[in-house]
């Protein structure tokens, strides 16, 4: 009896809720978001051309701040064929003029990974410097040393700041505090094999390209 | 008092049978064993996991055993609360504190079920002088084509669950439709430098080849992608690549009519506008630990503007709407703050059925207080 009630219970209860699979689409209008910084640089002011550590992927267009971006796996993990599940997002970003000078964007980035604002000055010193292929000078700095030892600061930065004559290009490597050093020579000679060709000496302008 | 048809229903066998207390006392183990197996489920394989798992109708243990699940076991109970209120509870004035007491723990499980059913969680993040007019959800994909014209896009939407390898979707009244040949709940993405520029598939953002992926433990970290072939007037086109991360859409031209198609989070519109004027982040005296979030906004609806704080603890709620300040990131254009949307018909339904079952448990001691002394003071 028990079993017949809760037959007819369960029953019930399955025509109660009957399937709810509309496989209509959906029509709709949206409005686009509207507003934003409108002094972005969108695109590219001259030709990149980059040589790929091992291992290294290119990411899909996303983010259109970027002129690219790659997953850069732990080097161990490429040396025996495995998809490193936490790879370091490394990015190329170029902006015109100063930017907003390195203080302020060495400040940003540390926000980024929840240090102080107030090592920006700390960073900078100890910086150390860097000069691309097509002779572009500028700064490395590496945030792993300043992360507090309890581990509440999961992230870490490690990136280039270079000075790009009217622009200035960000390559930045992010991750898992525990990856960035872990791929920090190869973001090193990444930046130092980096060919930059400014605009006015390209003729094949806007455009980035890589190669293997 | 009592009609003849209730104490008939009522001693019918199969009454007693969907009455029967071993169903409610099986049910309750049942939602204990269900809390405790979904909060280790939950552990190791994320929230959202754990959700679909756990509260839908049917478990299946080990792929071929079933168990009841939390919305199966729910309703027996709301089947039996409601049985047992038709047809036996019984209709005299000194049981009123039990009428309501079980009014309230049926409204309480149908509140739970119009929040399982009709809860939309999403979210809004917006760079400082960005106005939305849409929200998007977590962890819900939709292939979404539409036609721009100007600031508006005329879409058509189709939710990832139908997207099975066979399937043909249709956009009406768009003149394309996909055939699903394969669809991916998390995937990575490689670019045509990763298969020596070979491009098989006609993509926006150079994909060249897409391979699935173990789904992440938390739902909203997922990058589905999509092979299907387009048709143009139901004959079939071209294959085309969809992936998650993809900013750009894909724009194809019919004729004199230019299309875009994107895989992306669900899009949910608004008939108001958030406007975020400055979002400001204060820290604790000397540390890195956040003090405060807030976010200044301009609730834009039709030619109405009203100038507004949102901040932690202190939602804004707006035509059915709740904004809660979430998160905030910091960008290469600036600061951005988002907040989690949430739109639940029955928001309220728990605290009224909460103080209904209370209500009623004190009517329900008080009128048997009055009888006792009423029977006291008899003797």
């Amino acid at each position: 009896m028990v079993t017949a009630g809760l037959a007819a219970s369960l029953l019930s209860s399955l025509l109660l809720t009957a399937c709810n699979q509309n496989s209509e689409p959906r029509r709709y209008r949206e409005i686009v978001l509207q507003g934003g910084n409108p002094n972005l640089q969108r695109g590219p002011l001259g030709r990149f051309a980059w040589t790929l550590p091992a291992g290294w992927t290119v990411q899909p267009e996303g983010d259109p701040m970027r002129l690219t971006g790659f997953w850069a796996p732990d080097p161990e993990f490429t040396k025996k064929g495995e998809a490193d599940p936490k790879p370091v997002d490394v990015s190329i970003v170029q902006l015109a003029g100063d930017a907003g000078g390195l203080e302020a964007n060495v400040t940003r980035w540390l926000g980024q990974v929840t240090l102080s604002p107030t090592l920006a000055k700390k960073a900078i010193a100890e910086a150390k410097p860097i000069r691309t292929s097509t002779g572009q000078t500028g700064i490395v700095v590496d945030f792993t040393p300043y992360l507090s030892d309890d581990l509440t600061q999961s992230k870490s930065i490690i990136g280039a700041i270079l000075d790009g004559g009217d622009n200035t290009v960000f390559v930045k490597a992010m991750g898992a505090r525990s990856h960035v050093p872990k791929v920090k020579e190869q973001l090193l000679e990444f930046c130092r094999n980096l060919a930059i060709t400014p605009l006015d000496k390209s003729s094949d302008a806007g455009k980035a390209e890589g190669s293997k | 008092m009592n009609p003849k048809w209730r104490q008939k229903a009522a001693r019918h066998p199969l009454t007693k049978a969907a009455l029967h207390p071993l169903i409610t006392l099986t049910g309750l183990f049942m939602l204990l064993l269900l809390v405790i197996f979904g909060t280790l489920y939950q552990a190791e394989n994320g929230l959202y996991e754990a959700q679909r798992v756990f509260f839908g109708y049917v478990i299946w243990v080990a792929k071929v055993i079933p168990f009841p699940g939390t919305a199966t076991v729910l309703w027996v109970l709301t089947l039996q609360l409601v049985l047992m209120m038709t047809l036996v509870l019984p209709l005299v004035w000194r049981k009123l504190g039990l009428w309501i007491v079980h009014g309230g723990l049926v409204l309480l499980l149908v509140g739970g079920f119009i929040t399982q059913t009709m809860a939309v969680e999403s979210q809004l993040t917006l760079a400082e002088g960005e106005t939305g007019h849409f929200t998007t959800a977590y962890h819900e994909w939709e292939v979404a084509v539409w036609t721009a014209h100007g600031d508006t896009n005329d879409v058509v939407a189709q939710i990832d669950d139908h997207l099975r390898p066979g399937k043909t979707v249709k956009f009406d009244p768009l003149p394309a439709s996909l055939t699903v040949k394969a669809y991916y709940p998390n995937a990575a993405a490689f670019t045509s430098m990763a298969t020596g520029g070979v491009m098989p598939f006609l993509n926006a953002s150079r994909i060249a080849s897409m391979e699935p992926r173990k789904p992440e433990k938390e739902a909203p970290q997922n990058a589905p992608g999509l092979i299907a072939t387009l048709h143009v007037n139901g004959a079939p086109d071209r294959d085309i690549l969809l992936y998650a991360l993809e900013r750009n859409p894909l724009a194809i031209s019919i004729g004199d009519q230019r299309m875009f198609l994107q895989l992306r989070r669900r899009n949910y519109p608004l008939d108001f506008a958030i406007k975020l004027n400055d979002f400001i982040r204060t820290l604790h005296p000397g540390t890195e630990v956040a003090k405060s979030f807030e976010s200044n906004i301009d609730l834009l609806d039709g030619a109405a503007s009203r100038a507004l704080k949102i901040w932690m603890n202190n939602p804004l709620r707006y035509k059915g709407y709740t904004f809660f300040q979430a998160s905030f990131s910091i960008e290469n254009d600036g600061e951005h703050s988002t907040f989690a949307v949430v739109t639940n018909p029955g928001r309220l339904l728990p605290y009224i059925s909460s103080l209904m079952v209370f209500g009623g448990m004190l009517l329900h001691f008080i009128l048997h207080f009055l009888g006792y002394v009423k029977r006291t003071a008899r003797s």
